[in-house]
């Protein structure tokens, strides 16, 4: 943006010289530093018993990691949230890879509407998506109603409250980041590509694994990662449509909390989420640059 | 300080009354020349590098009040970073740049008075054409109701009159350009810098905007620079052509000079079609050389008195270059004055206003181009013998490229 | 389609078509999950009864009257835009000039500060929440209002600057070349050509950080008090504790804020700049 050259190149440098572009930084360099950065850095050392309280009895320990990694109870739940974000992650690939090659291929005039509609549930409410679907499924909820009336069922059904709903209502929640994330890598796909390999013989679907997938990648990797850092650190799904039988770890922290529990033990928690998001941050950096290179 | 800007101006207005009595003919060799001083826009000695790359070498250039130079060349040459540096949007390594007498070579560019058209013309899309127009007076502090009469009489200017509520993106190509040219001169600028103004025209508008374009510049007296690949553009609309290449000023002269006698091989390729024949010389003085016209040991040689201009005159049994324009050749028995080679002819193009030959001359073992007018002469047919007539004035001796010559001094 | 050197056979045209119509039902359906919940909801707040479910008795609009009538749904309601405004002030003030600093420089140094301002994206606004809240009250202003607005600003930046470092990246250089030609000073140069014209990209990240900072549960949870309390929070209290339909009617109103803010920005600054 700013090709204009410094004039004071040419003259002698003044003694303290500060490049501008670190003034126009500064200032949120410094509030997230102080205000995002070290509230995590001493989660980090309340995780592992060092208090930043002054006065207050530290003491470097493993015991709340020890705890989270072998109580069954809470090993149990680390691997309920890990299954729950991969298969989250997993049903919403399936589920918007269609959608986004429809809308970068098929959709012609209807991309805008389509789009919209896309956006829309992002504009609303975590609660209120969620609180639909409890309502959609409730026992005087739409789809009871309709199986009542084609007889196929007598009672109405209990459907709002268990693990398949949660993954339904997480699903809804976060294929629009999945479809969102394929799109424009899918538009950089070129369509003659898949022509040619048609050309030479391959049938449509051949054609679109060996050609289209492979080069979507990028986007199906953003996609995923995207999805599965959300939904590991989400609870609203787990707590109002799993009614207890899905129990992740920040619905822990979210139960917990209220019950004054061990700040240390909480920190803990809350810190292997932050790991998990760092790792994925890590992953998608050197995964979507290892492409580009390969690519190029 | 607004008061200031006020002044500014002024100052510049005041400039450009004074400007407008100084007859905005083309400065040729003939004209008596100017102090350094006070001349609008001069480099001395100027070179930038970028990195590993040197992009302009001890470069120095003289602009003449109200002249239209265009500096030419192939893309890489230099032409644009020296526009650039003129602008102040860059500072050269080494030497300096003055314009109207002040050095300007560290000032940045909003402080040097300027004008400049854009080759995308950057019109402000956020801006309607008036506001665009009056940017420059606004920035220099002049209080919007004194803005308004100049944006009317610039919109008169480029017959747009009452264009001024107008979006960018309602106008069309021709039309932006000409609102580009209106917001670079209504500050009256000391100069007036063009990047390849008519670069992003259709080929019919442009013909019609190099003509527009020359008649204000003249008509207004503004010094100007332009940037231009396209050597049509330059030959048509300057006062004066600055062939570059690689970072080098090769020539600068008229159009016509540029033209009819070019320096080197380069110059003489790039600003159209030209023939180049080898020659070796008898004998040489300054201002003139015995050559025999052909490959050193070839057969049945030519031979004849040329002028030059070279710097030093070549010794005898030197060997050089000759360059002669298509046009310039002529088919039929040498007159007066003139030297002939016989030929065969091989193809001939039709192009509209003129016949291409291409004329196979054994003796000298190369083809020649020839243009004739299509009207002149019942044209030829391929296999048709000929005998190509060239007069001796005709024949430019060229210099060897900048490289070559200062190879060994370096 | 295209023109393919080999003509498909009879058979394979045949299933070529209906795949295209098995994709076309199957974006149907998609089209209907996603906005079934929505539409059901909507309905739902018109129910006159009281049962959480859709009516087809008629519609009423008691349950609206009934959010403005309970005093923690309206408080926390202008509680939650008041801290949505603020914070996304405060976001602009603070990553527009990150932005500008940024956004031309393609150093390691220029990606690493980048990449830490965007990190509150993707940490977990339960985690962000509860250290804060610790972090905030040994400072000695944990729960109160501040102490939110604090955090909502710390989440909102990354929004606002990831639109900003986009529109300043499609900033074509030229723009500030003319202007610099024709006087204007670096000053001059920001207010008059580049402000406008990032404006666009820096408005589409406010609307991120708006909608966002509305919905955001996470971060507020943990600082609930009189003051302090968002609607996020309410809701979710009433819904585990009451369920009825009210939580319908203000989840409707929720989204209607959200299609208005949306459509303002839509027709100020086009579509473009929210696709962006």
């Amino acid at each position: 943006m700013n090709t204009l050259a410094n004039p004071l190149r040419a003259a002698p440098r003044r003694r303290f010289w500060i490049s501008p572009r670190v003034v126009l930084c500064a200032p949120a360099l410094i509030v997230l530093a102080l205000f995002f950065g070290m509230p995590l850095y001493e989660n980090a050392l309340r995780s592992v018993g060092i208090s930043a309280i002054p006065g207050a009895h530290s003491a470097f320990t493993l015991s709340y990691y020890h705890k989270l990694f072998t109580d069954p109870y809470y090993v149990g739940i680390i691997f309920e949230t890990l299954k729950m974000s991969i298969w989250t992650t997993f049903w919403c690939l399936i589920a918007g890879y269609p959608v986004a090659y429809f809308m970068v291929r098929r959709a012609g005039r209807m991309a805008g509407p389509l789009l919209f509609v896309l956006i829309m549930p992002l504009l609303t409410s975590i609660i209120m998506r969620t609180f639909g679907w409890s309502v959609l499924l409730g026992r005087h909820g739409l789809v009871n109603n309709a199986l009542m009336l084609l007889g196929a069922i007598e009672q109405p059904l209990r459907m709002t409250q268990g693990p398949a709903i949660v993954y339904v209502g997480n699903v809804h929640v976060m294929v629009s980041f999945m479809v969102l994330s394929i799109i424009p890598v899918l538009r950089s796909v070129d369509p003659r590509l898949e022509e040619s390999a048609r050309a030479l013989g391959a049938g449509a679907l051949r054609a679109f694994l060996l050609v289209t997938l492979p080069l979507s990648v990028d986007g199906i990797i953003t996609g995923c990662l995207i999805v599965f850092m959300i939904i590991n650190g989400s609870f609203i799904g787990a707590l109002l449509l799993g009614g207890g039988s899905v129990v992740t770890l920040p619905l822990l922290i979210f139960q917990q909390f209220s019950q004054a529990q061990d700040m240390g033990f909480a920190s803990a928690m809350g810190n292997l989420l932050l790991i998990v998001v760092l790792i994925c941050l890590y992953v998608q950096g050197r995964l979507t640059g290892h492409h580009a290179e390969t690519r190029a | 300080m607004k008061f200031g800007k006020l002044t500014n101006w002024k100052k510049r207005h005041a400039m450009f009354q004074s400007a407008n009595s100084i007859s905005g003919a083309a400065a040729g060799a003939d004209a008596p020349a100017t102090p350094l001083r006070s001349q609008p826009l001069s480099l001395e000695g100027v070179s930038k590098r970028f990195g590993t790359i040197t992009a302009l070498e001890s470069l120095s250039l003289d602009v003449r009040a109200g002249e239209l130079v265009a500096l030419l060349g192939p893309s890489g040459c230099g032409k644009t970073t020296t526009l650039r540096l003129i602008a102040g949007f860059d500072y050269p390594d080494t030497g300096a740049i003055r314009i109207a007498g002040r050095d300007v070579t560290n000032v940045p560019s909003n402080k040097r008075g300027l004008g400049m058209v854009f080759q995308n013309y950057s019109l402000f899309p956020h801006l309607t054409v008036a506001e665009n127009i009056a940017f420059g007076l606004r920035m220099a502090g002049v209080p919007k109701r004194d803005r308004a009469p100049h944006v009317a009489r610039m919109l008169d200017l480029i017959r747009l009159p009452g264009f001024g509520d107008r979006r960018i993106a309602q106008m069309s190509g021709g039309q932006q350009q000409r609102v580009a040219l209106a917001r670079a001169i209504v500050t009256n600028p000391s100069v007036l810098l063009l990047d390849e103004p008519l670069g992003a025209l259709d080929k019919n508008l442009r013909e019609g905007m190099q003509f527009e374009l020359k008649s204000l510049q003249h008509k207004l007296g503004i010094t100007s620079v332009m940037v231009t690949h396209d050597q049509e553009e330059a030959l048509t609309m300057s006062d004066r052509v600055v062939v570059m290449n690689q970072g080098r000023i090769l020539q600068s002269g008229t159009p016509r000079d540029v033209y009819d006698r070019p320096r080197t091989r380069f110059v003489a390729e790039f600003l159209g079609a030209a023939n180049i024949l080898p020659f070796s010389v008898a004998r040489g003085e300054q201002g003139w050389l015995d050559i025999a016209v052909g490959a050193p040991h070839g057969d049945a040689r030519v031979t004849c008195r040329v002028a030059h201009a070279l710097p030093a005159p070549l010794g005898a049994g030197a060997s050089g270059e000759l360059a002669v324009r298509p046009e310039k050749l002529r088919f039929g028995a040498p007159r007066d004055g003139e030297i002939a080679f016989d030929g065969v002819i091989q193809a001939r193009v039709f192009r509209g206003s003129q016949h291409a030959y291409r004329v196979d001359v054994p003796s000298l073992k190369q083809t020649f181009s020839v243009y004739e007018q299509s009207n002149s002469t019942a044209a030829l047919e391929p296999g048709h013998a000929v005998s190509v007539s060239i007069g001796q004035d005709d024949l430019v001796v060229l210099e060897a490229e900048p490289n070559e010559r200062d190879g060994a001094t370096r | 389609m295209s023109t393919l050197v080999n003509e498909p056979e009879g058979g394979s045209r045949l299933a070529e078509r209906v795949s295209d119509a098995a994709l076309a039902v199957y974006i149907a359906l998609f089209v209907i999950f996603l906005l079934a919940p929505i539409v059901i909801v909507v309905m739902t707040s018109f129910t006159p009864g009281e049962t959480v479910a859709v009516s087809l008795d008629g519609m009423s609009l008691r349950w609206y009257r009934r959010f403005l009538e309970y005093r923690p749904f309206t408080d926390s309601l202008i509680t939650s835009l008041m801290i949505a405004a603020l914070a996304t002030v405060f976001a602009i003030l603070f990553a527009v000039p990150a932005a500008l600093g940024i956004a031309t420089s393609r150093s390691r140094l220029a990606n690493a500060v980048t990449s830490f301002l965007l990190s509150p994206i993707a940490v977990p606004p339960l985690v962000v929440g509860l250290s804060s809240l610790y972090y905030l009250s040994e400072l000695g202003i944990g729960n109160s209002f501040v102490a939110l607005l604090i955090t909502h600003t710390c989440v909102s930046v990354p929004y606002v600057l990831r639109t900003t470092i986009a529109a300043c990246r499609n900033l074509d250089p030229r723009f500030g070349e003319a202007a610099s030609v024709l006087g204007a000073s670096a000053w001059q140069r920001f207010a008059h050509v580049t402000l406008p014209l990032i404006s666009p990209g820096v408005f589409a990240g406010a609307l991120f950080s708006v909608l966002i900072s509305l919905d955001n549960l996470g971060v507020s949870y943990f600082f609930g008090s009189a003051t302090t309390t968002t609607l996020p929070v309410v809701m979710l209290s009433y819904l585990q504790n009451q369920f009825d339909p009210s939580i319908a009617a203000i989840s409707t109103v929720q989204m209607l804020i959200a299609i208005v803010l949306l459509v303002v920005v839509e027709k100020i600054y086009g579509l473009r700049a929210i696709n962006n």
